[in-house]
Order: C-alpha cells, then structure tokens, then sequence
C-alpha cells in the first residue's frame, strides 16, 4: 500500500499492473475536478460526470494494464482526453433518436444494443459462478489483455503453457453455463 | 481443428494478432463455413461478457470506495480566480501608494533636493514590487549612509535611515495622509480605471487530423492494410483551431485551451507559432496538441484552465513531433 503522497503517474501504471485497484481511486478522485468542469460546461449533471469520469478511468485502466503499454502522456491528459471524447459520444447519441451505430470490429452484429446488453448480463451471471482464479484468469486475459506468461507470474502459474490450457477450461465452463442457459430458456419458451 | 486450437484462432483474431496471410485465410474460411462463423459468434459474446463482468467489478469498487475531495483540490478554476483577485488588490495597492507618493506633501518637504527620495526611503519594501527596481537605488543609499559629509544631498536621508523603524512609519504617515488629503480627489470606487485583458488577434489553425476517419466513414477503410493511410487522408477529419493572441496588464505568460479555442498570453507576432498532434491511441481518437514557439514544443492541456507554457523535454516525444 502507498502512501498519499508517494502516487505519481509511475507509480499508478505500476500499481494498475499489479492490479491495485487504489489506483482506480487516485485516477478517479485526481481527475474530478476537470472532468467536472468540462461536462458541466457541456449541458450534463453530476451524474454524467460521475459516468463518464469512472468509464474513462475503466479505459485509462485497461489500457495500461496491456503489457505492451508505454507511457507517453501524463495520465490526467490521457484521462481527460477519453473523458471528453466519451462524453462527446454521449451527447450525440442522446442527440440523435436512432443512436448511430458504431462502426467496431468487435462488435456483435445479430442483435439491437439493448437486446445484446441484456444478453450479456447472463453472461455476467455466470461469470459470478465461476470460481475465483478463472475468474481472474479470464479478466486478465480478455480485458487486461497481458499476455499468458505475465498472467502466469501473477497467478503463479508453473508457465504460460499451464495458464493457457486452465484458461481454456475457464473458457469452456462459462460456456457450458451459458449455452445450458439459452437452450433451457429456449425450450421453456 | 481441435476446439482448444480453434479458440486460439479466434482468440488472436478478436485481438488483431493475425498476420495479413492468416487474417485472409480465416476470413475466407468463415465465408466457406457458417458453423465456424457462428462459432466465432458465440466467443465474441462470451468475451464481451467477460469484459462487462470486469467493467462492473471495477466500476463498483470506485462507486463504493472513492471520495472526491473536490473542493479540497488546489488547482481547481475557483482557486484560480482567488488568486487573480489578490493579485489584483495588490495591484490597486501598488498603484494607491505609487500615487500618492508623487503627491504626498510629506515625501516632498522632506526631501526638497530629490523626488525620488521618497521612492528611496522605502527601497527596500519596494523590492517585491515588480516594476520598482530599486537595484540603482540601493547601493546609494548605502553609500550614503557611511560617509556622511560626502554627498551634499545626504541631509534628508540622516534623518530616516539612521533609525530603521522610520521608514515604516514614513509609508504609514504618507498612506494615511493620502486617505485623509486625497479622498475628494479620488476616483470614486467604480471610476477606478481597472486594466483588463484584451485581445490582440485571431487566427485560424487547421489540424488535419489524418488518423481519425470521417464521420460515416465505415471501418472497412481502416481494415485494407494495403490503402490504410490513403483512403485515411481523403476521409480524414479536420480540426479547425482558432488560436488568439492575447496580452494581459500583469503580463502573464501562458496558454488557456479547449480543444478548439487556444488563448494565448504572452506571445508576440515576432515569435513563430505552429500546431501539431502526437496520436495517443488512434483507436481511441486520443492525440495531444503541441504548441510550437520559436522551435520549441509545448504540450497543451485542454481543460480550459490557465497554465503556463512548459516545454516538452522527452527527447522521444520531441522525435515524434519533428
């Protein structure tokens, strides 16, 4: 644990890959301020400023957590830019009745966002069921996206090779959860 | 291909690993085989839903746990325009004494030789002032204190640097009597001239934001390795800036910027000014903006707060930039 005066802009991308999440709370609470400013300057509330700003600091997060990350910024830069551009996005969304849809490679193409989003809370669920190294095996892999002999070091792993086949049993039972799920409810209805 | 393997593949393909060889042969592949297809479909869902799973976590921890100090933060606007209204009080203060100095009956009788003896008397205090330079004057009055018959002129000074407390009882009398002599001629409290900032020029600065796609561009644009930063560039983005050249009465040094408005204090027509970005994260549509003054590169914060020019010494970054 550090101290409040020992955090910095290094020390936080070493704590966020360590995956100390007090980090979460320095970027959060150090970049109200702005974050603030801006979005009530911009036709929000207080609670778009709370959205936006812990959306941004969720993004600041993932993003150093890669491990192919390099600071080049200082993260309140970095922060406040993802703030605004989230913000901006939400403005013109709630602007436009038919919310455009984004244009993103990963992006489920079957269903409407809100149909999609109430899908993926079943998929939250289950993850819920999971026990808790998959669970932090799977986040460490899917959104911190480190690569499988770092995920290996901090879960103590033996190897990447070890972590690799446990990630996919993880995988697989999620997935047996969830599909058992869909053909149980298709069945009912 | 055995399920571990297949999930491997797609796996690397949601994160962009393939190579442009394997990208094509999968692509091809999902074309030829809809059970691969809705395969890949069901990993994606999944994924997202682990990525949701993670988002929640986090976003609850912050929900339950941070605390916003907000009004405790030094660096906010509020704190910014406390300062500003000292600065201006001591500003009024500065130019209240400088007057009545040149006024003050007092100063004049006792120093008939000089005018600017009364400047002298309280050349110490005056060091914090700015424009004051008291450097020609001090040595003087040193030299004049010790050989005392030297200088003819050195009558007056005998009488207030001999004993050192009476050069603060000179300021007092002499404010003191301006309040009481000078208040008819006074200004009234809303005639007092107050300077403010004013603008000098404007122009306009386009930042041709070749890494974001038009809006309505679709990704496939993008995803063509082979054409990536052509047809980027005819679909690019532009960022029109407007930058203003701005002078302030304390001559303040420093910029205000808001992404599309840039205030700048403190720079002449003589110096040479330029935009340029450095693309934090294209995906993001992230970049940060440089000043360029005079060959040197200043990052510019955009949150519409004053700050003062600070140039960028990342000798990586600087590379970037040229």
């Amino acid at each position: 644990m550090l101290g409040r005066r020992e955090w910095n802009d290094a020390t936080i991308v070493e704590e966020i890959r360590k995956g100390n999440k007090e980090a979460l709370l320095h970027l959060y609470e150090g970049n109200y301020a702005p974050v603030r400013n801006y979005i009530l300057k911009n036709s929000g509330d207080n609670d778009d400023v709370e959205d936006i700003l812990q959306e941004a600091v969720i993004a600041v997060w993932q993003k150093v957590s890669h491990t192919e990350f390099e600071l080049t910024a200082k993260l309140s830069t970095f922060l406040f830019a993802v703030a605004k551009n989230l913000w901006l996005k939400a403005l013109s969304k709630s602007k436009r009745t038919e919310a455009m849809e984004e244009h993103h490679e990963n992006r489920a193409v079957s269903s409407s966002p809100a149909v999609h989003q109430r899908d993926l809370q079943i998929v939250v669920q289950y993850m819920d069921k999971l026990g808790e190294t998959c669970k932090r095996l799977l986040h460490l892999f899917y959104f911190e996206e480190q690569d499988m002999k770092e995920i290996a070091n901090r879960l103590n792993f033996a190897n990447a090779d070890t972590a690799k086949a446990k990630k996919y049993q993880c995988f697989k039972k999620l997935e047996q959860l969830v599909k058992a799920h869909f053909s149980k409810s298709d069945f009912i209805g | 291909m055995e399920e571990q393997e297949k999930y491997a593949l797609f796996d690397r393909y949601l994160r962009g690993d393939l190579s442009q060889q394997e990208l094509d042969d999968f692509l091809e592949r999902l074309k030829e085989d809809p059970e691969l297809a809705a395969d890949l479909e069901m990993h994606k869902f999944l994924v997202e839903g682990i990525q949701e799973h993670r988002k929640e976590e986090l976003r609850t921890y912050m929900k339950e746990k941070a605390r916003v100090r907000f009004m405790g933060n030094p660096w906010t606007r509020n704190w910014t325009y406390a300062s500003a209204a000292v600065l201006l009080i001591f500003g009024v203060m500065y130019v209240v004494i400088d007057q009545n100095r040149k006024v003050d009956p007092v100063a004049v009788k006792d120093t008939p030789a000089e005018t600017s003896t009364g400047v002298d008397t309280t050349g110490e205090k005056s060091q914090d002032l700015p424009e004051e330079s008291s450097a020609e004057e001090t040595p003087q009055l040193a030299e004049q204190q010790d050989p005392v018959p030297v200088v003819p002129e050195t009558e007056p000074y005998e009488d207030t640097s001999g004993v050192v407390s009476d050069e603060h009882d000179v300021e007092h009398r002499t404010i003191t009597e301006l309040n009481q002599e000078n208040l008819a001629s006074m200004p009234k409290e809303d005639e007092l001239p107050v300077k403010s900032d004013t603008r000098i020029y404007d122009t306009l600065i386009t930042l041709n934001l070749a890494f974001i796609p038009a809006q309505g561009a679709k990704s496939g644009d993008f995803k063509d390795s082979s054409g990536v930063t052509k047809q980027a560039t005819t679909s690019n983005k532009d960022e029109k800036i407007t930058v203003q050249y701005w002078k302030s009465p304390i001559n303040y040094k420093g910029y205000r910027f808001d992404g599309r408005k840039l205030e700048l204090f403190g720079v002449g027509f003589s110096d040479e000014i330029s935009l340029s970005y450095l693309v934090l994260d294209p995906k993001l549509k992230v970049y940060r903006v440089y000043l360029k003054k005079n060959g040197q590169y200043f990052p510019l914060v955009d949150d519409h707060a004053y700050h003062p020019y600070k140039a960028e010494t990342d000798p990586d970054i600087l590379e970037k930039l040229k």
